[in-house]
């Protein structure tokens, strides 16, 4: 069924993909589904001002972008929900702990090898499948702080206002992503390469 | 003082590098000099970072298959 009858043909092939891009900030997948749906219907209010016909692409995900981010702010905007768990940002990184020792140094058995890999490799759809396995282990702060960073372009502002965290906060978290991104994607992908 | 290692990862993978006063670029740019590991570590985040940049490009690129089994073709929705 067509639940949006008076939606462009255009702008309806695109909703899984608006779908699963959704799903990478807002769980459960109906709350994402309502941020399709929100961008969809906010495209079809637009009328005559919508997307020109080879902009449709960009138009959708522009909107449905600040659907998420709003979804976000009103989710988040007493705060970030204690877990209790590791997972604050504000504590003593245990990846850290594992990476360096007491003096700040590199820890003694932590190699660290330049990624050698032809071009064509970080292309894949395997190697992508890799990328998100990887970001999926993520702990959730660090998570939707990075991705709101790395996939809604959002600034650090804007994330820190939005999952109302502070800068120390955000710092933290994506410190903490893209080391903890690497070292996955080394052993997961680099290491065992052949060139 | 010397900057550290673990310093200057914090300072490059948070973002604050990009912010940081011309005194304290200049000490991680020595830092890196003299530091192969950092140098590597480096290296790889540049990387990282087109990597996410054409990760972002295909989420919000071509259509993907469906995970739900919902309409990929106009011609499926209406």
């Amino acid at each position: 069924m067509n639940m949006n009858p008076g939606l462009d043909p255009r702008v309806m092939q695109w909703r899984s993909a608006m779908l699963r891009f959704a799903q990478l900030h807002i769980q459960p997948r109906e709350d994402a589904e309502d941020a399709v749906q929100d961008a969809l219907l906010a495209v079809l209010a637009s009328g005559a001002a919508g997307p020109a016909p080879g902009d449709v692409r960009s138009y959708l995900f522009g909107v449905l972008k600040h659907k998420i981010t709003d979804r976000l702010r009103a989710r988040y905007r007493h705060g970030w929900p204690s877990s209790g768990g590791a997972d604050d940002g504000d504590t003593p990184d245990a990846l850290d702990e594992t990476l360096f020792d007491a003096s700040g140094h590199w820890a003694v058995g932590v190699s660290v090898n330049r990624w050698h890999c032809p071009q064509s490799r970080l292309e894949g759809e395997q190697f992508f499948a890799v990328v998100d396995a990887c970001i999926e282990h993520l702990p959730r702060k660090t998570a939707q702080v990075f991705s709101m960073k790395e996939l809604l372009d959002c600034d650090a502002d804007e994330v820190c206002a939005t999952l109302t965290i502070s800068k120390s906060d955000y710092w933290q978290c994506m410190s903490r992503a893209r080391k903890q991104i690497q070292l996955c994607l080394t052993q997961r992908w680099f290491e065992g390469q052949t060139p | 003082m010397m900057m550290q290692c673990r310093d200057y990862v914090f300072q490059l993978t948070s973002g604050q590098l990009d912010e940081a006063s011309a005194g304290t670029r200049l000490e991680a740019r020595v830092h890196r000099w003299i530091c192969v590991r950092c140098r590597a570590f480096t290296h790889n985040d540049a990387v990282l970072t087109q990597v996410l940049a054409s990760r972002r490009e295909r989420l919000t690129g071509t259509p993907l298959a469906s995970p739900d089994g919902g309409p990929q073709a106009p011609s499926s929705s209406s």
